[in-house]
């Protein structure tokens, strides 16, 4: 069957009696198989549900019941937006991985001396070594570590109206 | 200044008085278009034991949200787009289901028991086939047949355009068309 767009336009108006068919369209409608079955199509979806019962007194009763009830109070204590949460949650893992790119510039995982027991456990390779060579790795290990300056969590204070506007857009959409 | 309702007000007018105050203008309004609604509802999808309920609740976020409405689309369609709204809410709450109470009258009405025959069946395949349709799709057809809304009308009630709304339509109608072949 070949599609034809000769008359579909009109068929919703005349289907709802804004316009009629002309002569010529009648015609095409009786030999056109593509419009004789969107017509059909047409005149079964605008009948759908044309019998639908709704109980438009009942409605308009319970809209003025429910219009009359008071709006609920709303809490006088403050809840933290949902956004500003998950932004605060963000920020705080981003500031976690950044502390540990720098300490752990190279990937290298780092053996903290206040627990050797740990350290042995991670690392068996130390396993092998003396202690003069352990306490080697020890001490540079601790040059490491003075070297890095601690670096404070970032907090929603410290981000300017401007900057808050945009983490809220960017999780809010 | 209290606005009173004429005798035959328009939407707008109706909108403006319940605005000032007539409760009577809200009931006129929902004596307008709940019909409409219903039906609109109905070969959306919704279960009919849920009509009443919607369309109440379509009033009610109307009302509450006048505002909102500034007349630039008909009131007709923004009802649609809330009722729109509510049913997709109801949608995704049961799983993305759509309840189809078909029954004898929810079909075409004929006074010829043959073509009434037919009719019916094309219709009871219709509604099958709207439910395998994109809801965007869904919803346009049924604004532009069954409610008989220009293009125009359905992009300010769905906020689409009318260009996007007329591509919808077009692939609805050849969907449904392929289905009833």
């Amino acid at each position: 069957m070949i599609e034809c767009d000769a008359i579909q336009a009109r068929m919703p108006d005349v289907v709802h009696a804004r316009a009629s068919w002309t002569e010529a369209e009648r015609t095409h409608l009786v030999g056109c198989e593509s419009c004789a079955k969107e017509w059909r199509l047409v005149q079964s979806a605008a009948a759908l549900f044309r019998d639908t019962v709704v109980d438009i007194e009942a409605i308009a009763r319970r809209l003025r019941s429910r219009a009359a009830a008071p709006l609920p109070t709303p809490s006088l204590q403050r809840t933290p937006r949902r956004g500003a949460r998950l932004a605060l949650g963000i920020l705080a893992a981003a500031a976690s991985v950044l502390l540990l790119v720098k300490v752990l510039p190279n990937g290298v995982p780092a053996a903290r001396p206040s627990t050797p027991a740990t350290a042995v456990a991670v690392l068996p390779e130390l396993d092998g070594l003396n202690e003069t060579q352990l306490e080697k790795v020890l001490s540079e290990l601790t040059v490491v570590e003075e070297t890095v300056t601690p670096m404070r969590l970032p907090r929603l204070g410290d981000l300017s109206e401007a900057q808050l506007e945009q983490v809220l857009r960017d999780l809010e959409g | 200044m209290t606005v009173v309702a004429a005798d035959f007000p328009n939407d707008p007018e109706l909108v403006a008085a319940w605005r000032s105050g007539d409760e009577r203008a809200a009931d006129q309004l929902v004596r307008r278009h709940a019909p409409a609604l219903g039906r609109y509802l109905a070969a959306a999808g919704a279960a009919s034991a849920d009509l009443d309920d919607l369309i109440q609740d379509t009033f009610f976020r109307a009302f509450r949200g006048m505002e909102g409405w500034r007349g630039e689309g008909s009131f007709r369609g923004w009802l649609f787009r809330i009722a729109g709204n509510l049913l997709k809410d109801r949608f995704r709450a049961g799983k993305g289901r759509i309840f189809l109470a078909i029954e004898d009258h929810d079909l075409a009405n004929h006074t010829d028991p043959e073509a009434e025959l037919v009719a019916d069946e094309v219709g009871q395949q219709l509604l099958e086939g709207l439910t395998r349709l994109p809801r965007m799709q869904r919803e346009v057809f049924l604004l532009r047949v069954q409610q008989g809304l220009d293009y125009t009308e359905i992009a300010a009630a769905l906020g689409s355009s009318p260009g996007a709304a007329r591509v919808h339509y077009h692939h609805a109608v050849k969907r449904l068309k392929e289905w009833l072949s």
